[in-house]
């Protein structure tokens, strides 16, 4: 398009968006969960075109000496310049790295898995868990799909027992007997484009990112409780608007959540 | 061309600190008295607009880009984050059309964190006590 903002406000005038959505409307998502079998746990979620897979590789470790009762949790976003033509094949780029610590943020504060319940042996033995999320195809919203396929990958994890043996001080894997992580809470991100300073535009593609003047990311839990509010600068916004995003994450969180239930019921039967 | 800032504020409490501010022109980054202890300090430098890399250029405005220098290592990716909430914030403000193909660079060096200050402390508070039990206990 010559004028693509102009071209945009003319879609947004009629509350519609180029590809045909309303202004509150998600793009198809799709999960599909354990897709990588050499993981302890994986999830490919696509919103549109974006794609993202997340694994979950588990390694033992000997816990922090300031807290010897918790595991470790490692989230780490990768945007390979494969994915997008904005990127560059190097080390990890200023969005990559916003990104990771944007996860890791939602980890800590949601309280997604209890820290205790990944350790084995106090001060002794614990789980690393690493969360490796890679982007395969970009096209905006990236924080949604990164937490939404977090999340997923690490509903999928199963982890095979330890035990110490008292006699030889060593640890001994049994693979054969293995349990499911104990998720506490399901934190699910829901991010808007703020056009014009003034309207709100849910899950916007990269184009839309690109020409809006600001982004909301509004994160929940389980109970409609605030997790993170992320606005990384942009256009100012009113306290009611604000509102009315965080109204729409709940919505989300519970659409979210429907989908992953099903989707966790339907790989059980196996 | 060139200008130092820097920001401080002192308020123990809930409540915001109220943040102190002295802005130097002229004189890039002047080198300003250390602040009461327990404090949060930052100096600021803004240079710009300056000529601008290849890769960074943007056809229709300002390239604007943030620096945070932590006060002790190298800017890891809590740092990046903070850089691109600070870049966003001030792109939202900064006039950059009116100088097109040009970079203005902020650089921020924390001076004084609470926040790390207080980490140190406790460690080397908790390694005193520790040294302190562990000679005790022995005789």
């Amino acid at each position: 398009t010559v004028e693509p903002l102009e071209y945009y406000r003319r879609f947004l005038k009629e509350n519609c968006r180029p590809d045909g959505r309303e202004l509150g409307e998600f793009r198809a998502t799709t999960v599909n969960i354990g897709s990588i079998t050499t993981a302890d746990g994986s999830a490919l979620v696509k919103l549109g075109n974006t794609t993202v897979i997340c694994g979950v590789k588990a390694e033992l470790a000997a816990p922090a000496v300031d807290s010897a009762n918790k595991g470790y949790i490692v989230p780490n976003v990768e945007l390979p310049s494969l994915c997008s033509t904005r990127f560059r094949s190097g080390p990890p780029g200023e969005e990559a790295q916003a990104a990771s610590q944007f996860i890791a943020d939602v980890v800590e504060n949601s309280q997604i898995i209890a820290k205790e319940d990944l350790c084995i042996a106090s001060g002794k033995l614990a789980w690393v868990l690493y969360c490796d999320i890679i982007c395969l195809d970009y096209d905006g919203n990236i924080l949604d799909a990164s937490a939404f396929a977090l999340l997923a990958a690490l509903k999928n994890v199963q982890l095979p027992s330890v035990t110490i043996n008292e006699e030889t001080g060593l640890s001994e894997v049994n693979l054969k007997q293995k349990n499911p992580l104990v998720i506490r809470q399901h934190p699910v991100a829901t991010s808007f484009a703020i056009f014009d300073d003034t309207l709100l535009i849910v899950d916007p593609t990269a184009e839309e990112e690109d020409l809006a003047t600001g982004t909301v990311t509004v994160v929940t839990d389980d109970e409609g409780r605030l997790c993170s509010v992320h606005k990384p600068g942009g256009s100012p916004l009113t306290g009611a608007k604000l509102q009315d995003c965080i109204t729409r994450a709940i919505t989300r969180h519970k659409e979210v959540k429907k989908l992953i239930d099903k989707v966790i019921k339907s790989i059980k039967p196996k | 061309r060139g200008g130092g800032v820097a920001t401080r504020g002192s308020c123990r409490g809930p409540t915001a600190r109220p943040p102190s501010c002295r802005v130097r022109g002229a004189s890039p980054r002047a080198s300003l008295p250390l602040s009461p202890p327990g404090d949060t300090s930052v100096l600021a430098g803004l240079y710009g607009p300056a000529e601008v890399k290849g890769s960074k250029e943007l056809p229709d405005r300002a390239a604007l880009e943030v620096l945070l220098r932590p006060k002790v290592g190298l800017p890891g990716v809590m740092e990046r984050s903070r850089e691109q909430l600070l870049r966003q914030t001030c792109e939202a403000v900064v006039l950059g059309v009116l100088h097109p193909r040009t970079a203005i660079t902020l650089v921020l060096q924390m001076q004084q964190c609470l926040a790390a200050a207080q980490r140190a402390a406790d460690t080397i508070f908790q390694f005193y006590r520790d040294s302190v039990r562990r000679r005790y206990s022995k005789s």
